[in-house]
């Protein structure tokens, strides 16, 4: 499968402390990828980059061989790369259904609509009504997912989704993901949970303060090698 | 006495016109525009200005001038107030400042310190019969109800149309909006729009009751801000009460000696503010 | 090995002008028994300007608050004045001096209002506040009786001289605030300030007051600006609610401010000395000057918010009255392997 994502020396800046340096990764089609790493080794601004949240160079980000770095957050979103973000941002005021209709604002062509969310996570089609943002944790995690679809990505950008739910609950998100290679759609997900990223991942990367410390077939990847990688220890 | 407190309910019905604008632009930019009470009284020399080319009457040319200020409220937002965003308060403030400066001067220059007035024909001598042996002009009467229609109508548009979906999105969390492909910045202007649109039925309806003159906008401005934040923000119905709690408020001052009218309103806002700064029905407004 | 440093205020430059600041003052001093009346007028009228935007910039420019009800503090300022001195009777000066107490005792009701409200919605109040006061007195039959303005009779005790009095007065207010507001920012509270400019969270975070410090910011300024309220009184001789308490007051030291040069002590200066020529010069087109100076306003703000000071500095990399500490290393750290 020819990559549809490639990320070719990012850097990325907080003002003036440089969070990525140099990170090159890519996403084939139809493919799953996670990035692992601690807290601050770049993952979440990784996704932000992409996303257009954080400003780079156009060429640092490549989208089916064409050039999206530094481009507007919403015109990366009109193109297909959308991201769920970090904290699941429900918006307050809306309803469950109209978080959704906000995903599909843009309208792109798919077979993504609110039927199908519902198909998937049954329980937002029983609270549609109500207030996006008083489901519990997990539920708020499934909608922000299904904000995502309704969109109907090229690329899904996943970050954090496992963060602060119980075990039961990250279990039932991991549980669609597999479904989306299926429907043709690319995934790449940040996670600090590396039993759970492996186990969902066809390839992973891993993040050390801001460069990439491994890349590997998820089902090849040694556990000596990840914990060197992700904590950076080094044979002395 | 209760003659004035009539009259002071149907004038909030004009107040809460004025008010949507403001609460819409606060709600979804984040702004205050300092200029809104000028686009008031600007919204009226323009029917006058429309009237005197068509000869219609001034309820009927109020579709034109309302989507004229419309595409002007979405062609300001994009072409200056957009640039004023993301750089602190100030800029929004002080920007929106100049504008009230120069409508008011621009006013003053083509037409002159002169009072003007709109004359809506039969529609302002008649009086309609209310219980209770209340009698009130068909013309107050039919504003109120006409702005009753009005927020409706916004609130119909806001809750249950795609861009009224994007208008509280936005104003939820502009950032996440944007990664559902919002382009905020033609939102921000449609937001502008509508306020715009709403703000010149308000100034049409205050031409036709009273006399104005190009120094009337920032009296507007404080009427309309002193409706949001007695009604709290959030809810237009709130707004509503807002804007006939105030009227009310003047129109009783104004019984009891003609200079308390505006110094009531402002009392009443004062006691408010300093009881309940969220308002009366509203989310925060902190 | 230690690094040896020291903390240092000024520049150069700064030092310099100093020195030509006091000279300039002197002069400026002198400048009664050097010209006309109607110059000294004039320059009058510059001193309360430059006094004005220097404590608008310490609200907008230092501490965050956008307050578009400053008229209120001029408006009080001056009824005070004329109240105690010619409705009292107490001694001119003396009714001057206690007018800045007054414009902090009222500052602190409208702080106890307006504090409840944030950003734009607080700009909006204080202009509501203003326009309260102004109606208070302007339905007040003993402040303002049968609607008319009235002349501060007081006033006549300084007979012929009166007019070289007003100036060194508004001398006063002018220098005044600029070194005021340069010992301020200079003080703890200055620290404190600059610490909330740069990230309000932050400093809340490492223990600074934030409220506290901006309450005393606003009523030091409205203190201040009641003085200044006074002076313009003595300078205009009459009184009346509409044009003390008018929010064209507040418009001016607005532009000024953003003209010149937000958050510097220069800025005011030069935006009150650009004001003032244009003023001369242009208001004689009647609306088109207003119309000019609200185009002025929106192009500075939108092409050069640091005002014209900014564009200066940018290219001279000129500051004559130092705020900002720097840290001057006398001797390099030696290189100890441990990085």
């Amino acid at each position: 499968m020819p990559d549809i994502l490639q990320i070719r020396g990012l850097d990325a800046f907080y003002g003036s402390f440089q969070a990525l340096f140099a990170t090159s990764l890519t996403v084939a089609e139809e493919e799953i990828v996670a990035v692992i790493g601690a807290n601050g080794a770049g993952k979440s601004t990784l996704l932000r980059s992409i996303a257009g949240w954080l400003g780079s160079a156009p060429d640092q980000i490549l989208f089916d061989g064409e050039p999206i770095g530094g481009q507007r957050a919403e015109s990366i979103a009109m193109r297909g790369v959308v991201m769920v973000p970090e904290g699941r941002r429900i918006f307050p005021s809306l309803t469950v259904e109209e978080n959704l209709m906000m995903g599909a604002y843009v309208r792109r062509p798919g077979s993504w609509n609110l039927e199908r969310v519902y198909e998937l996570f049954p329980v937002l089609g029983e609270r549609r009504t109500t207030l996006g943002t008083r489901l519990s944790g997990g539920q708020q995690q499934m909608l922000a997912i299904g904000r995502g679809l309704m969109a109907n990505p090229r690329v899904l950008l996943l970050d954090e989704i496992s963060l602060g739910l119980a075990p039961i609950a990250v279990k039932e998100l991991y549980r669609v993901i597999p479904t989306l290679r299926e429907e043709g759609m690319a995934v790449l997900l940040v996670e600090q949970d590396v039993r759970q990223a492996t186990a969902t991942a066809d390839r992973v990367y891993c993040l050390l303060r801001g460069r990439v410390s491994l890349e590997a077939k998820a089902s090849q990847v040694g556990h000596s090698e990840l914990i060197a990688a992700y904590f950076g220890v080094q044979e002395t | 006495m209760t003659d004035a407190i009539v009259q002071g309910i149907l004038l909030g019905g004009l107040y809460a016109l004025f008010a949507a604008g403001l609460a819409i632009v606060f709600g979804v930019m984040k702004i205050v525009n300092l200029a809104h009470g000028d686009f008031i009284i600007l919204s009226a020399y323009l029917t006058l200005v429309v009237v005197d080319l068509t000869s219609l009457n001034p309820m009927v040319t109020v579709v034109v001038v309302a989507a004229v200020m419309g595409l002007f409220g979405y062609a300001l937002q994009r072409g200056i107030l957009n640039f004023t965003l993301g750089s602190g308060i100030l800029s929004p403030l002080a920007v929106t400042f100049g504008i009230s400066i120069i409508i008011q001067n621009v006013l003053l220059e083509v037409f002159s310190a002169d009072t003007q007035g709109l004359d809506a024909g039969a529609l302002e001598l008649s009086s309609v019969s209310l219980p209770f042996g209340i009698a009130v002009g068909w013309f107050p009467f039919l504003t109120f109800l006409l702005s009753v229609a009005v927020l409706g109508g916004l609130q119909l548009v806001i809750g249950h149309t795609k861009m009224g979906r994007s208008f509280r999105a936005v104003s939820d969390d502009e950032e996440t909006a944007r990664l559902m492909g919002v382009r905020t910045r033609h939102v921000f202007g449609l937001a502008m729009g509508i306020a715009l649109l709403v703000t010149a039925i308000g100034g049409v309806v205050l031409g036709i009751r009273t006399q104005f003159d190009p120094a009337l906008g920032p009296a507007r401005l404080i009427y309309a801000f002193e409706t949001v934040i007695i009604g709290g923000l959030g809810s237009l119905w709130g707004t509503l009460i807002g804007g006939v709690i105030l009227g009310v408020a003047q129109n009783v001052g104004a019984y009891f000696s003609p200079g308390w009218r505006e110094l009531a309103g402002h009392l009443v806002f004062l006691i408010v503010l300093a009881w309940r700064p969220s308002g009366l029905f509203g989310r925060s407004a902190e | 090995m230690t690094v040896q440093y020291r903390v240092e205020l000024g520049t150069r430059a700064s030092r310099r002008f100093a020195v030509v600041g006091i000279v300039g003052a002197l002069l400026l001093a002198l400048v009664p028994f050097l010209a006309d009346r109607s110059l000294l007028v004039s320059l009058t009228q510059l001193m309360i300007l430059i006094a004005l935007g220097e404590l608008w910039n310490l609200l907008a420019g230092y501490a965050g608050i956008y307050s578009f009800g400053q008229q209120a503090y001029i408006g009080i300022g001056a009824y005070a004045t004329f109240v105690l001195a010619d409705l009292v009777g107490l001694n001119l000066w003396l009714s001057l001096v206690l007018s800045g107490a007054v414009a902090v005792l009222i500052g602190v009701l409208t702080a106890l209002l307006v504090f409840r409200l944030h950003g734009g919605y607080f700009a909006v109040a204080t202009w509501v506040i203003a326009e309260t006061y102004r109606l208070i007195v302007k339905n007040n039959a003993t402040l303002f009786p049968r609607g008319t303005p009235q002349p501060l009779r007081a006033l006549s005790v300084l007979g012929e001289n009166r007019f070289q009095m007003v100036y060194w007065l508004a001398l006063v207010a002018g220098a005044g605030t600029i070194i005021g507001a340069l010992f301020l920012l200079r003080s703890r509270l200055g620290l404190a300030l600059s610490a909330i400019r740069d990230d309000e969270e932050t400093a809340a975070a490492s223990g600074v007051d934030v409220n506290r410090v901006k309450l005393t910011v606003y009523l030091i300024v409205a203190a201040a600006t009641g003085l200044v309220g006074g002076v313009y009184l003595l300078n205009n001789v009459s009184i009346d609610p509409d044009s003390y308490f008018a929010v064209g007051l507040t418009a001016q030291m607005v532009i000024v401010v953003v003209v010149g040069g937000l958050g510097t002590i220069e800025g005011p200066i030069l935006g009150a000395i650009v004001y003032f020529l244009l003023d001369e010069n242009l208001s004689e087109l009647g609306a088109w000057w207003f119309i000019i100076l609200g185009v002025f306003l929106i192009v500075v703000m939108l092409r050069a918010p640091t005002g014209l000071w900014g564009l200066i500095q940018e290219r001279t990399g000129l500051r004559l009255f130092p705020v900002q500490r720097r840290l001057v290393i006398e001797k390099p750290p030696v290189e100890t392997g441990v990085s």
